[in-house]
């Protein structure tokens, strides 16, 4: 049972389980998709992406740590997370094309791996299989938070 | 305090200790019981007695017990035994309570307790009766809530007045007593105080439902004016109630007043807020309340309580509220901690192969952007261009060969580790005006660090030192050339202007063209059908250099007749201009499908910017859905996919049996029409275009086979005409094109043709923007007597998609004595590639974006046997 207030519609499964993305991968699909996406350094502060950006990408965090910082306090959800390596950010602006809902600062040297809408798209008119399986997990990932909305993410 | 530690101090009820027997919580239970009806009892029949302790000690402890333990409260608390009883004894009927009522329950809760107080000093301040009805009411209520609805939500946390109370003062337990009711949660209700008192505060404070949120906000914003509104009046009863209960209310409304200017206009987090106002409410309580309960012990004992003690008594309460305050401050860190501890948790990307780079990146190139701050390593052999675009930032491009000068960058830092401009570069940024100042970055191989500007003139850019021209002789006056006229104004006029002003500062230099605009780039009109921001992206040379370099352009001016004899061009508007020299830079047109085909209003062709601003401007005037793009060459393929991007959907109509058929061999063309079609294009080779249905418009076009294919707009791209009119009609002569000889002079050695307009003897007609270009350049040597001649150039074709790779080169067929190769099949990428005396005569490339990189990087290089061993070591095979 989660620590906080979980109004999943099942609340005996933790929606929180760890989980890797891409765990479906096969062999060669990481360089398929590395070949479509950018590898993107940002020096400590840099300012990824401000909340008004509405650029249609979402972002792998390779090395450093990302801090979320929410425009509006008023939006608690994240007025700050810190995220490590391995976490994933700008699902949302990447599915719907809406303005970010928080802004991404590079904490210390920070590498990502960013995949565009655009570019997702030409992944999948080359290897539709591999863009089913990104596009599902994300789209898990989204419907899990989801759940968890209220647990105070 | 460690993450984890940080999810701990969050721990639910579910998860923490029963420290204390449940026997003891219920013998404690009973007594509390015992004792508040004992007390009600007595309120009614000695309140004289009853009355200053229940105000004056009982009243005055319950909020310093929230703030520490409040769990302890909610153990005993009578009203929570009696309505937990049904519970215990299994009696209730444990009904979910309906969603009418949980919406409605806190303010009930709110009315309650508001009214409560309201009513202190009028009445329940003295009518010891009506206090212990009240109280005896509660546990009743409380137990009929019990038997009727399940868990907690009969009335523990839903409508007892308390309940708002304990949210506030209990909103940072410095002590967590375990719930004691629940045995499991059974999820009666929202945002539950007993399953987790530490997180309930922020999950109310930003509950997703605006409403529920602001409820729980009100009440805490509301609470410091209630109580001074309540302890700086009367206690006793009122002389005017009206007046009491005016001036109580307007104490309350200031209070949520100050609370919400705070909301709106601070940038505190409203979590803050709400707890900097629970702790003033709990200040000013025991400010009134502390001397209070200091003289009711006191008279109890029928003692004077000092005055020290009494101020001791205030200032407890101050250090209660620091105590929440600070409490409060702790809870919020931690829970940011937990968050995070949260969202670490899940949904990682594994991240050996997140920090596996891709194989063609060494390490040490690097390219940062200066406007984003975002570095990105660059692939060995890569342009500048290459990693810009494969970094995904937006940047303008054209021709990727150093000849258009849309790829212009401004180098910050490490010019000295790209590689040295070549001469095609040095000439187009002259002509941009930014010779020495910035670089193209489709020219340019990274070798280590640079930083770049987007913007080429943005300051801290290169020193315009590197470069310097030469002083030169003026080549007008030597050769006695006094008036150069110009028709067209592409990128062969353009050309030759900038060429003409480079040999000589004397030579008066007139541009006529019909066209609105400056020069611009012509082979990136595409996108501006789906990219809004494109117009700005055309303009190669700054407006001003024309004025600064003493070039005239006409603008919106026809050229309709040349008369050779006095040489005199003839304008639209009815005046001439006199030459020496005569420079046709007409260009092409493009051809139709039918003569008339221009005349409907959804029938367009792309030629030039306002073709292109049409084509947008009419397709979202009309909301179009669906296009047909007529011709499959390399011009038909990029529309279909600019209007695809744009978001239509395209069908695309190839006469021949195959796309591109021109530049490319059966599988690449198949692997093309593939790629079209997994990204949403409907491509239908072997079809002829019979007819074109509809009045003004458009409706469908007939296949010569018989279907008809409805659409809301129609481009044709089936190729160009050379605009060679002008020529024809002075009797200049024609083929194709215009004629020229190797030193693009026409019939009328007075007269020179260059561009997509001219067709030089004994070469084919490439209709591309280096022969263009060059052309220029071999028309302003021979003008001024010099020896210029066309190199006869193999162009490398290249299809501008951002989606796939095509390349098609020279002779793509192999002829007697040629060796050829061809990649794998099944393979992603296509290649063909044909040998001429050991080196590349021609070749084709279709594969995945980025992947032609190296294929076009040996072509180009001219490889030869060595470069062979390299393709096929990339998995060439010999035919
Ligand atoms: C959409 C598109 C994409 C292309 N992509 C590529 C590519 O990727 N690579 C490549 O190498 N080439 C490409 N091209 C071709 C390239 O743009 C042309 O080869 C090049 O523009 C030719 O230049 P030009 O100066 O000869 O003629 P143009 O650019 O056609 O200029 C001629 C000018 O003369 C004007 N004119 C004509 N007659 C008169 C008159 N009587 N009076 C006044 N003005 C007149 C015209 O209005 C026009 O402005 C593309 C072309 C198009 C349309
Ligand atoms: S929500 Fe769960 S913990 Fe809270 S009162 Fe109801 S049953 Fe008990
Ligand atoms: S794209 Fe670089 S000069 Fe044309």
């Amino acid at each position: 049972m989660s620590d906080f207030f979980d109004y999943s519609e099942n609340s005996h499964t933790s929606p929180v389980a760890a989980r890797a993305l891409f765990s479906r991968f096969q062999d060669g699909d990481w360089d398929k998709l590395r070949n479509f996406s950018a590898v993107r350094r940002f020096a400590d502060g840099t300012i990824i992406y401000t909340a008004e950006n509405a650029e249609r990408a979402v972002y792998f965090l390779s090395a450093g740590k990302v801090e979320l910082v929410a425009s509006n306090p008023a939006s608690f959800h994240s007025p700050k997370i810190e995220i490590s390596p391995g976490s994933v950010f700008g699902i949302l602006t990447f599915l719907d094309g809406h303005a970010r809902s928080v802004s991404a600062v590079a904490h210390g040297a920070v590498e990502t791996l960013m995949l565009e809408k655009t570019m997702f798209e030409r992944l999948a008119a080359w290897h539709p299989r591999i863009a089913i399986t990104i596009l599902n997990d994300l789209a898990e990932t989204v419907a899990s938070r989801l759940r968890q909305h209220n647990v105070m993410l | 305090m460690s993450e984890s530690a940080a999810q701990i101090f969050f721990r639910n009820f579910t998860k923490m200790e029963q420290r204390v027997p449940i026997v003891i919580w219920q013998v404690l239970r009973v007594m509390m019981l015992c004792f508040t009806v004992a007390v009600s009892i007595a309120l009614v029949y000695v309140p004289e007695r009853a009355l200053p302790i229940f105000w004056g000690i009982l009243i005055p402890i319950l909020p310093m017990i929230l703030v520490i333990a409040p769990g302890l409260w909610r153990q005993v608390c009578p009203m929570a035994f009696a309505n937990q009883l049904p519970r215990m004894f299994n009696f209730s009927k444990a009904k979910d309570l309906p969603d009418f009522l949980k919406a409605r329950a806190f303010s009930v809760a709110i009315i309650f307790f508001v009214s409560f107080v309201a009513m202190r000093a009028p009445l329940v301040n003295h009518a010891g009766i009506v206090l212990g009805i009240v109280l005896i009411t509660a546990i009743v209520l409380a137990f009929v809530g019990g038997t009727v609805f399940k868990g907690r939500s009969g009335w523990c946390g839903t409508f007892c007045p308390l309940g708002p109370i304990q949210r506030s003062y209990g909103q940072a337990p410095l002590v967590v007593v375990r719930n004691g009711f629940c045995h499991t949660c059974v999820g009666c209700q929202k945002n539950c105080y007993d399953f987790n008192p530490r997180a309930t505060v922020f999950s109310d404070v930003f509950d997703e439902d605006p409403r529920y949120a602001a409820q729980r906000r009100l009440f805490m914003g509301l609470l410091p004016g209630l109580v001074l509104g309540y302890f700086l009046q009367k206690t006793t009863a009122p002389d005017n109630l009206i007046t009491y209960w005016q001036t109580l209310a307007l104490f309350c409304a200031a209070s949520v007043g100050s609370f919400s200017l705070l909301l709106s206009f601070t940038r505190i987090d409203p979590y803050r807020i709400s707890l900097a106002f629970s702790a003033a409410a709990l200040a000013i309580f025991y400010w009134f309340a502390g001397p209070l309960f200091v003289r009711t012990v006191g008279g109890l004992f029928s003692a004077e309580a000092p005055a020290v003690i009494q101020i001791a008594a205030q200032a407890t309460g101050v250090l209660a509220a620091l105590g929440l305050a600070l409490s409060g401050w702790w809870s919020e860190r931690n829970h940011t901690l937990s968050k995070r501890a949260a969202s670490e948790a899940k949904f990682n990307v594994d991240i050996r192969e997140l920090t596996r780079l891709p194989q063609s990146v060494t390490g040490k190139s690097e390219a940062t952007d200066r406007e984003t701050g975002a570095s990105f390593p660059v692939a060995e052999g890569a342009s500048l261009l290459d990693a810009i675009q494969t970094a995904g930032l937006k940047i303008n491009y054209g021709c990727r060969s150093g000849f258009c000068g849309a790829d212009a960058v401004a180098i910050i830092d490490g010019a000295a580790n790209l590689s040295p401009p070549g001469e095609d570069e040095i000439a187009t940024l002259r002509r941009m005006g930014l010779e020495g100042k910035a670089r193209l970055a489709c020219v340019c191989q990274v070798k280590g660090p640079v930083t770049f500007d987007r913007n080429p003139k943005a300051p801290g850019g290169m020193t315009p030192t590197q470069i310097r021209r030469a002083q030169k002789t003026d080549k007008a006056i030597a050769s006695g050339i006094k008036k150069v006229v110009i028709v067209g104004n592409g990128v062969a006029g353009t050309t030759a202007a900038q060429t003409l002003r480079g040999e000589s500062l004397s030579v008066e230099i007139t541009m006529v063209t019909n066209e609105s605009m400056h020069f611009y780039n012509r082979m990136a009109i595409g996108r501006m059908i789906y990219d809004p921001t494109g117009m700005e992206a055309l303009q190669l040379v700054p407006e001003s250099w024309f004025a600064e370099n003493k070039v005239t352009v006409l603008r919106n001016t026809v050229a309709t007749k040349i008369d050779t004899v006095s040489k005199r061009l003839m304008l639209g508007a009815g005046d001439a201009l006199s030459y020496d020299k005569l420079i046709l830079a007409t260009g092409a047109r493009a051809a139709m499908p039918a003569p008339d085909f221009l005349s409907r209003k959804n029938a367009f062709v792309l030629r030039s910017v306002d073709d292109a601003q049409s084509i947008r401007n009419y397709a979202q005037s009309i909301a179009a859905r669906r296009a047909v793009v007529i011709g499959g060459g390399v011009l038909g393929v990029e529309v279909a996919e600019a209007l695809q991007h744009f978001g239509l959907q395209v069908i695309l109509l190839q006469r021949a049996d195959r796309l591109m058929n021109a530049q490319l061999d059966e599988t690449g063309s198949r692997n093309l029409k593939r790629y079209l079609e997994n990204i949403g294009i409907q491509v239908v080779t072997h079809v002829v275009v019979k007819n074109f249905d509809g009045g003004s418009l458009i409706r469908t076009v007939q296949l010569s086979h018989g279907p008809r294919v409805s659409a809301d707009l129609f481009v044709a791209c089936l190729g160009v005409q050379p605009n060679l009119l002008l020529a024809h009609n002075a009797g200049l002569e024609t083929g194709r094109g215009i004629s020229v000889n190797a030193a693009m002079q026409t019939s009328n050695s007075d007269v020179l043709a260059i561009g997509d307009a001219a067709e030089p003897k004994g070469m084919t007609m490439t209709g591309l923007w280096p022969s263009a270009a060059g052309q220029a350049e071999v028309a302003v040597a021979t003008i001024f007597g010099d020896q210029g001649k066309v190199a006869s150039q193999t162009n490398m074709l290249r299809l501008k998609s951002e989606g796939i790779d095509v390349y098609s080169f020279g002779d793509i067929k192999p002829k007697a004595g040629d060796q050829s190769w061809k990649a794998h099949e099944p393979a992603e990428a296509w290649w063909t590639l044909v040998l001429r005396h050991g080196k590349p005569a021609g070749g084709i490339f279709v594969g995945p974006p980025g992947s032609g990189k190296l294929f076009v990087k040996l072509l180009k290089e001219n490889a030869a046997d060595g470069a062979v061993k390299e393709l096929l070591a990339m998995g060439l095979q010999q035919t």
